[in-house]
């Protein structure tokens, strides 16, 4: 007995991993996927082997990944009848989500209003506060235009403070301030870079956490009033705002205080009428949570939730848009083990240059606890037009040390010709004692990075 | 960041002049590359130049017309289904054997409600055809090629 679904043919609008990843998902599911891609990735895996591929444009991403109206008009005449658009590119953009509910297709994702209610991050704050979630103490609305006003709210929140842009996110638009004294030039710079660079000036303040931890939790939530959260993940390597290396669960962290924050976020989904994947990032310092912003989409690092839940995030993203119940109950879920991804870019591992090109060798690592996301194979090339992001290595043990092990072993096995790739950087991360004990803060990796190149 | 920057229209390979100055933009956003292309197959590749050593190598220009095939490709400027025939009154656009003119429309795409002419890139007989007509045809597809006059 088979179950009616909503849609038959699924269009992905992305590339590289997450295309292939989808794809997988779709497959599994029994769905038909059709790949549109640039003239660059016609020879990419997925495009290869989607059951329609068409190419919509050229190799830049403004022509082909994020030109909404192609991939709308790409859809009809495939006859796709939902789009997933994977991470980055459209997977955010409210605008998209709504044309593309509005051509009558299936947008596996959140609804257009949860996107923009989320993408601005004044909104999104006065939302979490509205349903206990803990915020960083700040401005909790638009900054005014009063100098004085500014001043004050600043003296009150305690410097240093971080003057944010409200159509930002993701690192950008934000700028800290240590002294009372340069507040009101970075507040005119910072409005005049949010103008230019997200057609809004609107800013706000928050306090600004000097040595915090990058956690995040996941959730998934159907269409039936059913959210769950999925444990935590602690992305806190990081250079210049990219994540490099992602864990689950983070270390050193109580369960209970965990699971305090996640049914917190469910609540927050639940009152928002959240649909599908999201993740709710953190800061953490001195055992206090506080949200920075909310994802609206699928994240690179999911698979490390994957791995320690034994649950599909990406096949159950498309049972919810198909309007399937969730399976399971919050009870059911549970953190089992310890996971670990290293995120592997085309780039030399300690100059971060991009390192593009045909990849003549392509040696891949297995064994127990070991899983690659990747699109790469053997003689393909890799495109300089976009992100690096050519595989994410993934080890899951017992516990966090047994993880660890079978990471170093996978690393080393990896073998990869032609391209430059940061293997060595994990590696070395990997000897790292504040790495290997767990629980470093956000800017560890740029303060390794600086010691290694100054000693 | 205080004016926009605007590229010249690349209809034809920009002046030498123009490609100076798009190298010098270039270098001030901190890319090391650029990469043109328009719809007629016209292809530019700069190169900004390492260091402090301003044109010196030059600009590595490229052009696929440099290498003169003996036909040229028509390719599509967008994606869609290919219409080789007008479908009022069933012609043929462009058979094997038709002399067209730089510019020419050859065939269509269609794309629902809405049609994208192909044109052909220079003035010659049409010697192949090679996609299928009612064909969903991705963008830079090679229809046909035409023998330049």
């Amino acid at each position: 007995m088979t179950e009616p679904k909503h849609f038959q043919r699924v269009l992905i609008a992305n590339r590289g991993e997450i295309a292939l990843r989808i794809q997988r998902a779709c497959r599994q599911l029994g769905l038909e996927t059709v790949a549109v891609h640039s003239e660059a990735d016609a020879q990419s895996r997925h495009v290869l082997e989607a059951d329609i591929a068409l190419c919509i444009g050229p190799a830049s991403a403004a022509r082909s990944y994020l030109d909404a109206e192609a991939i709308i008009l790409a859809a009809r005449l495939t006859g796709a009848d939902a789009i997933h658009p994977g991470y980055g590119f459209l997977s955010e953009n409210a605008g998209f989500a709504e044309a593309v509910e509005a051509a009558g297709i299936h947008f596996i994702g959140p609804t257009p209003a949860s996107i923009r209610l989320m993408g601005d991050k004044i909104t999104a704050k006065q939302t979490m506060q509205a349903t206990g979630v803990p915020c960083v103490a700040g401005s909790d609305g638009p900054l005014p235009t009063d100098e004085q006003e500014v001043l004050a709210l600043a003296r009150k929140v305690g410097f240093p403070v971080i003057v944010k842009a409200s159509g930002g996110g993701g690192g950008r638009g934000m700028r800290v301030v240590w002294k009372e004294e340069d507040l009101l030039k970075a507040v005119a710079l910072t409005r005049k870079e949010a103008q230019q660079a997200f057609g809004n000036p609107t800013l706000y303040l928050e306090c600004f956490m000097q040595k915090p931890r990058h956690i995040e939790i996941q959730v998934l939530c159907d269409t039936h009033g059913n959210a769950l959260w999925l444990g935590a993940r602690d992305c806190s390597l990081q250079r210049r705002h990219q994540k490099v290396l992602e864990e689950a669960p983070p270390p050193g962290i109580p369960p209970e205080l965990i699971a305090d924050i996640g049914q917190r976020c469910a609540q927050a989904c639940n009152h928002i009428g959240y649909r599908g994947a999201g993740t709710f990032e953190f800061l953490y310092e001195d055992g206090v949570f506080a949200f920075i912003e909310m994802n609206t989409r699928l994240q690179v690092e999911h698979p490390v939730t994957e791995e320690t839940t034994g649950l599909d995030i990406v096949c159950a993203q498309i049972e919810i848009a198909q309007g399937k119940p969730l399976a399971i109950k919050q009870e059911d879920v549970q953190t089992i083990g310890h996971a670990i991804e290293c995120r592997i870019n085309a780039e030399n591992p300690f100059s971060f240059s991009p390192s593009p090109g045909p990849v003549t060798k392509w040696d891949l690592p297995g064994g127990a606890g070991i899983r690659l996301d990747t699109h790469i194979t053997q003689g393909s090339t890799v495109q300089p037009y976009y992100d690096s992001l050519i595989a994410k290595v993934i080890a899951h043990g017992a516990t966090r040390t047994e993880a660890i092990r079978r990471l170093k072993v996978a690393l080393a096995e990896m073998q990869v010709e032609g391209i430059e790739t940061n293997i060595p950087l994990h590696q070395a991360l990997l000897e790292d004692k504040g790495v290997l004990d767990g629980g470093v803060d956000i800017h560890h990796l740029e303060h390794w990075l600086e010691k290694r190149s100054h000693p | 960041m205080e004016k926009p920057v605007t590229l010249p229209h690349f209809d034809t390979l920009p002046s030498p002049q123009e490609i100076v100055q798009i190298t010098h933009w270039l270098q001030q956003a901190g890319l090391h590359e650029l990469e043109l292309k328009n719809s007629q197959g016209l292809h530019l590749r700069l190169v900004a130049g390492r260091g402090s050593q301003p044109a010196n190598p030059p600009p590595n220009v490229q052009t696929t017309e440099a290498a003169e095939p003996a036909t040229t490709p028509v390719t599509t400027p967008y994606f869609g289904h290919l219409l080789l025939q007008d479908p009022a009154t069933q012609k043929a656009f462009a058979p094997v054997g038709h002399t067209v003119r730089e510019g020419e429309s050859v065939a269509i795409l269609g794309l629902g409600s809405i049609t994208v002419a192909v044109h052909a890139p220079c003035a010659g007989v049409v010697s192949n055809i090679i996609a299928q007509e009612g064909e969903l045809v991705g963008y830079g597809r090679t229809i046909m090629s035409i023998k330049p006059a």
